[in-house]
């Protein structure tokens, strides 16, 4: 509590990134307590524009689009979080039998990742959805997204903990006496750990952006409302051309305060979290 | 020699190996499908009410050697391979009965020059703007330019894209709406098609640049400085070199990791490059795997995947090539 | 009339990270002067505040550090002025041509990506009213040529160079204008032994030859015993003795000067070697009234009360402790 309030006070990225977050975690919970099923088409009259009636307008479709936004909000972070939940996993796993190992299982984990980092993901995703069309929703979309986001941290986790490796006190930990497993414990998780949170951020923002792609290209099950479904219906009814910016406009603002919020909180976090930054902090 | 043995021949495997492992997960996936793809698509090829019986035959031979289930699945990789090597991989059924390579042959110049183009801008743009704005930190304009893009960043390809053709041609219609080139335009060396050309393909290629700029500039940003704080920089400075000296330093130091980072994120801009070219209808590879998705045509899926992982390791390997010209401690080692 | 004189200079590290304040007296009041054709030395522990007060002399203050007091004064030939409040041209003008730097052996000094020669035009270009490389060029080979460095250097890339090689050539880049004051900042630190005996015979010549002035930090008081002239000592960010060499070394005044002293190994000498008792103080922290008391053998009461001034006691020898005073 206390590093919340010392980050919000002294690093305006931190606040500005908070206030979205929180933002949009209370639409989130508010997608639980709907004053009426928001998914029932022709609710209302269609087409009307923001009022204080209808926040956000209904679309063509006869739906409160606030009411459809807050489930959109809540699918997609849910797809984001358990999407970095796996991704991470897999990448602190894989990336520490690379830098604790070493050797010669290093070399092969590392060509491994090189090659999965080069790949563009996006096609394979496609070709994947393309083929599960229709059998695809909020957990296995989370899933498939998750695994196919180990690469890249693997690789960085590998090298922060090669350099930690070869650090001072690890030196020091190891000639008195400590075991390997104990200084993984105790001296390098905390240094990894808040590596990791500010990592994982950035790879629910990437699951975010991609559930968005194969959404709006018709890939994942159009009934299930998520932020990139609601694009997807948007653009289906031309709201666009037919000047309803309200209805393209609402998941679009609410995907950019996401991926804002999510983005600067990580960043502030990662700052904070920062080892030589700590060390000024302790050594006072 | 000694580089062709320590440097080259090494990318040369990893290239290889990159492709191997790409093509065969492309291999794999379908193999996990809950229908049969062969009965799919010709089932949906019976309303084509083609008259082409030699094609439709094709189609169905193509199909099985790459997606059939009824051989042993090392049989078929094989004669999944044995196709790709020859290049074949059957008739498109959204274009039907034009060979997917030809479908992919024409789509291909559009999004290796959009590509080229916005990756090479992109990347110097956010170097440059990088090294100044990390060397003059104190500036304003470098603190509201570090704003502008850490807002900018985050935003995903596609949003990007649909944002900019919101304001650019919808609401102010500066640009055209969709396409490659003005309607019935033939490609030509005329003054005409290639302005319209280039009209057509700014918004696409701005939308790409603004989002790969983000991450290329924070990372400059980053390394520069870095860079300011090492030994060699610190002391030209204390020397008295010239400002624009210092700055040729940094910029010069930053290459060498800016262009390993660059092979190794050519994969994410390319999937951007997908995504924008759906937004603006624009005719390249993303535009032809939209068709491909809404008209069921496996074939050409999978040819697109395969081609974006080969097109891309490739694109990857020629930076990695570029490197020794850059670094002269590998040149001269 | 000194070349550069200092006068209470204080400056600290002050970071200030989320809330939590930090204040490093690195210099704490310092009025020193260097004088044309010496060689000065800097001596001390490690963290007490040597490097710092050599960059500020140089007027090389970059944030977290800052000036708080006093001035530094340069006069040469009828110039004489404050360097922290020189505009940027002037400083400019100043660097290279007036004062120079060494850094430590250990540091990457030369642009990895940079041939050794081009680095030369880039530190002489500025100061360069017209800029022919032809005849630069000549000037550096002759230069190399004193200096015993074959010219083949100048199309190398640092990384094909040897370590000792590469701070030759850092020295011969330090020199190559001809500075009146020579900065050193631990020039033989991370360097084998033999290679230390050929950078400071080649520090030696350059002071016989051009008459100019070397300030030379290091902690190693054999090396200041080899090459200074005068001696400063310093302790926690504060000058406490200060001498001719051979007085620092006869006739050692402050008790931490002597522990110094005692501490250098002689040829015969076969007696245990005492360790100066406790650990050097924090420079954030610093004890006080005289920061060495807490490790004083000879403290008394008023050492921990107040500070003691820095007075000369014969000509040229000045001491900070009340037990001499």
């Amino acid at each position: 509590m206390k590093i919340i309030k010392d980050l919000f006070k002294y690093d305006k990225r931190f606040s500005v990134g908070f206030i979205f977050v929180v933002l949009i975690l209370f639409m989130a919970i508010l997608s639980f307590f709907p004053p009426y099923d928001p998914t029932i088409p022709h609710t209302f009259p269609r087409d009307l524009s923001p009022s204080l009636k209808h926040i956000l307008g209904t679309n063509s479709l006869g739906q409160d689009i606030f009411w459809i936004l807050t489930i959109a909000v809540r699918n997609s972070l849910i797809i984001g979080g358990i999407s970095a939940v796996i991704s991470r996993t897999l990448a602190i796993l894989i990336g520490s039998l690379a830098g604790y190992l070493g050797g010669r299982v290093d070399r092969v984990i590392s060509t491994v990742c090189d090659s999965f980092v080069v790949i563009p993901r996006l096609p394979l995703l496609i070709l994947f959805a393309f083929i599960f069309r229709g059998f695809l929703n909020p957990l296995s979309m989370a899933i498939l997204l998750g695994f196919l986001d180990w690469a890249w941290p693997s690789k960085r986790y590998r090298s922060q903990i090669l350099s930690l490796k070869e650090s001072e006190f690890t030196n020091t930990a190891r000639f008195s006496g400590a075991y390997t497993l104990e200084i993984i414990a105790e001296e390098h998780m905390p240094f990894l750990l808040s590596y990791v949170v500010a990592d994982s951020i950035s790879g629910f923002i990437w699951a975010i952006g991609m559930e968005t792609s194969l959404s709006v290209l018709g890939l994942f099950d159009l009934s299930i409302p998520t932020l990139g479904t609601t694009i997807y219906w948007a653009n289906y009814y031309k709201s666009m051309l037919l000047g309803i910016w309200w209805w393209i406009g609402s998941p679009v603002g609410a995907l950019i305060i996401t991926v804002i919020g999510l983005y600067l909180l990580s960043v502030g976090l990662g700052d904070f979290l920062d080892p030589k930054v700590r060390l000024q902090r302790l050594s006072k | 020699m000694n580089l062709l043995k320590s440097y080259i021949f090494p990318r040369l495997v990893q290239w290889v190996i990159v492709i191997l492992i790409g093509t065969t997960v492309t291999f794999i996936i379908p193999r996990f499908s809950p229908v049969n793809p062969v009965d799919v698509v010709m089932a949906s090829l019976a309303s084509y009410q083609t008259t082409d019986p030699q094609a439709m035959l094709k189609l169905k031979e193509s199909l099985e050697d790459m997606m059939g289930l009824n051989e042993n699945i090392f049989v078929q990789y094989f004669k999944f391979w044995g196709r790709l090597l020859k290049g074949d991989l059957g008739p498109s059924l959204a274009r039907f009965p034009i060979p997917v390579i030809r479908v992919i042959g024409n789509a291909m110049p559009w999004t290796i020059s959009l590509l080229l183009i916005a990756t090479i801008l992109g990347w110097l743009l956010g170097m440059v703007l990088g090294t100044f704005a990390a060397y003059y930190s104190h500036k304003s304009w470098s603190k509201i330019l570090q704003v502008v893009i850490m807002a900018l960043y985050p935003v995903p390809y596609y949003v990007m894209a649909l944002i900019l053709l919101m304001i650019f041609a919808y609401i102010f219609p500066i640009f055209p709406l969709f396409g490659g080139v003005g309607i019935g335009l033939k490609p030509s060396l005329s003054l005409n098609f290639i302005l319209s050309v280039i009209k057509h393909g700014f918004l696409p290629a701005v939308s790409i640049i603004l989002v790969s700029i983000g991450w290329r500039f924070m990372s400059q940003r980053a390394l520069t400085s870095t860079l300011l704080s090492s030994d060699f920089i610190v002391y030209a400075r204390i020397a008295g070199v010239r400002n624009r000296k210092i700055l040729f330093y940094l910029f010069r130091n930053s290459l060498l990791p800016q262009a390993t980072d660059l092979a190794l994120s050519l994969g994410g801009i390319f999937s951007g490059a997908l995504i924008t070219e759906v937004v603006f209808s624009y005719p390249g590879l993303g535009q032809i795997l939209y068709s491909a998705i809404l008209q069921g045509d496996y074939n050409l899926v999978i040819g697109i995947s395969v081609f974006s992982i080969i097109g891309v390791a490739t694109g990857a390997l020629i930076i990695d090539l570029l490197y020794p010209f850059l670094d002269p401690r590998i040149r001269y080692s | 009339m000194p070349i550069v004189s200092a006068k209470n200079l204080r400056a600290y590290y002050i970071v200030d990270v989320y809330g939590f304040k930090r204040t490093v007296k690195a210099v704490d009041d310092i009025s020193m002067e260097i004088n044309e054709n010496e060689i000065l030395g800097l001596a001390g522990e490690s963290g007490c505040g040597k490097s710092t007060l050599m960059k500020v002399l140089l007027g090389l203050v970059i944030a977290p550090l800052k000036v708080l007091n006093g001035q530094v004064i340069y006069s040469f030939n009828g110039f004489e002025k404050n360097i922290f409040e020189l505009s940027e041209k002037e400083l400019e003008n100043l660097k290279w041509e007036v004062f120079s730097y060494i850094p430590q052996g250990s540091m990457n000094i030369l642009n990895p990506t940079r041939k050794i020669g081009d680095t030369f035009f880039d530190f002489m270009e500025p100061h360069m009213e017209k800029f022919d490389k032809k005849y630069v060029r000549e000037i550096i080979i002759q230069h190399l040529g004193n200096l015993d460095l074959p010219a083949e250097i100048l199309e190398s890339f640092p990384h094909q160079l040897s370590g000792g090689m590469k701070q030759r050539v850092t020295i011969a880049l330090a020199t190559i204008l001809k500075p009146r004051i020579i900065f050193a900042d631990e020039p033989t630190t991370a360097l084998d032994v033999v290679v230390q005996r050929d950078v400071i015979q080649l520090l030696k010549n350059i002071q016989k030859n051009s008459k100019n002035t070397i300030v030379l930090v290091t902690h190693d008081m054999a090396i200041h015993a080899n090459l200074a002239t005068r001696i400063a000592v310093m302790y926690a960010g504060k000058i406490i003795e200060i001498a001719q060499t051979k007085d620092i070394f006869k006739n050692p005044l402050h008790p931490y000067t002597k522990y110094l002293i005692s501490s250098l190994p002689k040829i015969g000498d076969k007696t245990y070697k005492k360790s100066i008792p406790g650990a050097p103080p924090s420079l954030a922290n610093p004890p006080e009234g005289c920061r060495f008391h807490p490790r004083c053998p000879e403290a008394k009461k008023e050492c921990s009360e107040s500070v003691p001034e820095l007075i000369e006691l014969e000509t040229g020898h000045k001491v900070a402790c009340f037990r001499i005073n």
